[in-house]
């Protein structure tokens, strides 16, 4: 492909200060979660106000270049992938805190909480993954990140079925539900910013359904 | 240089500039003042309508000379007109590229240049030694052919321009040549065409030489084409050195007449050639 | 958007010479019937010559030539046809407006017809009228109609030229650059214009502006140095062009 022109590696930049947000809420609900504490929540809530304020900046970015440069073809893709993965981004770190609010309102103390620790770590791994591919325009891993998201699909469902049929535990069942729910939504925008990917590469829209 | 400043070098070419104009341009004055001087006081009507008076009597006029002139210079321009208009149109629209023109095109350039006399000795061998006496047809056949170098050229300038930009739509549109040619490009341009028409009047009414071997002269009213007729030119060349006071000043009287036709066509040009072909953008 | 729609110019190995220098190569395209197609490319790619050679006027310049097949609806140009029919039947209006200075705006709009044709005065009358008004003109110029073609302002007389290349009723009009003589008010109003004659006839116009032949055509042909390198629809090629070329040339990275 070709050379990236000045503006689109200005607006990756910042997107890679989104990553780095969410990366920093991800590490430490993962160790929330661990250690069953609770307290994250305003924390968590700071750093995706930051978090939103890139993704406005980037936005704001993207129309100024269109604006600008009247981009065409890769360019063009470029910009609107661009503001697409943003936003998926910035749902990413939504659900990161809305694991902290729950952890906040739910006494976890005695569940079992491994498996979606568990899921949790993978499905930032694939956040990370995708973020990887998407800078790298590396359309084989986009493409297989995608095919992985069936898994977390499966795990997922597993969880429900398993909690589905207990009786006592109010609530661990509540919160395995919800931070179950919260984290396959978090795989479903790492595909989302794969397939994105995949069209800056290709230009076509490949249906996903 | 550190003596002259730069300020310097500007006023000192500016000042050489206009003293080679002067030198240029007071010549050309002083001809005409001397003319105006001098032949002034010979302008009256019968200066201008009568015929010469005889040898050392007083009076008299060229009324016959500017006749002639006038005679000659029609005729001139009934054969170099439409016969340069056409080499001109022939150059532009028929044939940019071909040997053919470019030969056409050197020979009527070069002709521009041949002195006069010569062509008037052409006109002499085939006209005059072939009827056999001298004629004004000759004289207009040879201030024809010196015009036609000059409407041709200016006929081809002018057009080419147009048929460049606005003669392409008319093709585009499907137009015949012939009238693509003829009533549009040739329309348009006919300012320029008429600019060179004028300029080769202009530079015919001062020949003389040519007239010297065929029109000849003559101090009667023109009888017919066939014959010699008197011009303003061949009048001056005769009466300036003939001594006689009256015809001397007469010769004056003759140029500062033919001194003021060619002033009045340059002119002329200039006024017709400022607000020409407002073309838009 | 696919590509079913009627063929208007079926160009078959078309190629074209300057003094022996080649200036098209082999070039094969199906243009469509009442649509805008564009023709891109850098400066010297041969896009001029690409349509002056599908009215003939190519061959008009000394030292030009020409082979291959141009059809109109099946038929040759390059021989099943009279060059004045095919000139009328494809019109052409050039990059700086040319309207003919020594007639008037109205006689300017029918100047095709008058000057070759029998047509009464008072046909053309309302044939300038209908054609004034077909391209936006009518009320700007309805009460100087005697005036001199070029008293106009250049975007007016631009319009002008394109009444009266419309006039002849052509089948196709090419376009060589329109709008690089204008102001942006000008373009404007014109690429409106370009848009709404494709109902009416195909439209084929070449432009060094990127981005107006994103706003007007619906196909676009990309050439480089002689030859075509990709024609689609506008959409495809400025959002994902199949050939690098064609990417490199219309995100500005070169051209």
């Amino acid at each position: 492909m070709l050379k990236e022109p000045e503006y689109l590696t200005n607006i990756n930049a910042k997107i890679m200060e989104m990553q780095e947000i969410v990366e920093s809420i991800g590490e430490q609900v993962q160790d929330a979660l661990k250690n069953k504490s609770s307290g994250l929540k305003p924390v968590a809530t700071e750093l995706c106000r930051e978090a939103q304020i890139k993704e406005e900046l980037i936005v704001e970015m993207c129309v100024g270049s269109l604006i600008r440069h009247q981009p065409f073809a890769s360019d063009l893709r470029a910009i609107t992938v661009a503001m697409k993965v943003s936003y998926d981004l910035s749902r990413v770190c939504r659900y990161l805190r809305n694991i902290t609010e729950v952890l906040e309102e739910v006494n976890i103390k005695n569940c079992e909480v491994k498996e979606v620790c568990e899921l949790l770590k993978d499905a930032r791994e694939m956040v990370r993954q995708s973020l990887k591919a998407y800078f790298e325009k590396d359309q084989e891993s986009a493409t297989n990140l995608i095919k992985s998201d069936e898994s977390i699909d499966g795990r997922y469902r597993m969880i429900l079925r398993k909690y589905a049929v207990q009786k006592a535990g109010g609530n661990c069942i509540l919160f395995n539900g919800i931070t179950a729910r919260i984290v396959e939504r978090m795989a479903d925008h790492a595909c989302y910013i794969s397939q994105e990917t995949i069209y800056l590469v290709t230009g076509r829209r490949i249906d996903y359904r | 240089m550190a003596i002259i400043s730069r300020r310097g070098k500007e006023r000192l070419i500016k000042y050489i500039c206009f003293l080679a104009t002067a030198v240029a341009v007071i010549p050309l004055l002083w001809i005409i003042g001397e003319v105006v001087v001098n032949g002034v006081s010979a302008i009256n009507l019968e200066f201008l309508t009568s015929l010469p008076a005889p040898f050392g009597e007083s009076g008299g006029g060229i009324g016959n000379a500017i006749l002639g002139t006038m005679i000659i210079n029609a005729m001139a321009c009934l054969f170099g007109i439409p016969v340069g208009i056409l080499t001109g149109m022939y150059l532009s629209e028929y044939d940019r590229i071909s040997r053919l023109g470019a030969v056409v095109r050197t020979v009527v350039e070069s002709l521009s240049g041949v002195p006069s006399i010569i062509f008037g000795i052409f006109a002499y061998s085939l006209i005059v030694l072939t009827i056999r006496h001298y004629t004004a047809i000759a004289a207009a056949f040879a201030l024809g052919l010196m015009m036609i170098p000059l409407i041709a050229k200016a006929t081809e300038e002018s057009m080419r321009v147009v048929s460049n930009d606005i003669g392409e739509a008319a093709t585009a549109l499907g137009i015949p040549k012939w009238i693509r040619t003829t009533k549009i490009v040739l329309s348009i341009a006919k300012g320029g065409v008429l600019t060179g028409c004028l300029l080769a009047f202009a530079r015919i009414s001062g020949e003389t030489a040519p007239l010297l071997f065929t029109s000849l002269f003559s101090f009667f009213w023109p009888t017919g084409i066939d014959q010699p007729m008197a011009s303003l030119q061949v009048l001056i060349y005769n009466y300036a050195m003939s001594g006689f006071e009256n015809w001397i000043l007469k010769a004056w009287g003759a140029s500062l007449l033919l001194v003021i036709i060619v002033v009045s066509i340059n002119v002329l040009v200039r006024h017709l050639t400022k607000p020409k072909y407002k073309a838009g953008v | 958007m696919t590509m079913t729609n009627n063929t208007k110019l079926d160009i078959r190995n078309l190629n074209a010479w300057f003094y022996e220098k080649p200036a098209l190569k082999n070039v094969n395209v199906k243009i469509p019937d009442k649509m805008v197609t564009a023709v891109i490319g850098p400066s010297g790619c041969g896009k001029s010559t690409f349509v002056r050679c599908i009215n003939r006027m190519h061959e008009l310049v000394p030292g030009a030539k020409v082979s291959g097949k141009v059809l109109l609806d099946g038929v040759d140009v390059y021989g099943g046809m009279d060059v004045m029919d095919v000139r009328r039947k494809i019109g052409m209006v050039f990059q700086k407006p040319n309207p003919f200075p020594n007639m008037s705006v109205a006689d300017n709009v029918v100047a095709g017809l008058k000057l070759v044709g029998t047509h009464s005065k008072k046909e053309l009358a309302e044939l300038a009228e209908e054609r004034l008004k077909s391209v936006g003109l009518w009320d700007e110029v309805k009460d100087e109609l005697k005036k001199s073609g070029a008293s106009l302002s250049g975007g007016q007389q631009q319009r002008l030229c394109i009444a009266r290349a419309l006039a002849m009723n052509p089948e196709v009009i090419l376009m060589d650059e329109p709008t690089s003589a204008l102001d942006p008010a000008s373009t404007a109003k014109l690429e409106e214009l370009v848009k709404k004659l494709k109902n009416e006839i195909s439209v084929i116009i070449i432009t060094h502006n990127v981005s107006q032949a994103a706003r007007v055509s619906d196909y676009t042909a990309f050439f480089y140095l002689g030859e075509l390198v990709e024609f689609d629809e506008t959409r495809n090629i400025f959002e994902h062009p199949k050939n690098p070329l064609t990417e490199r040339y219309i995100t500005g990275r070169f051209g």
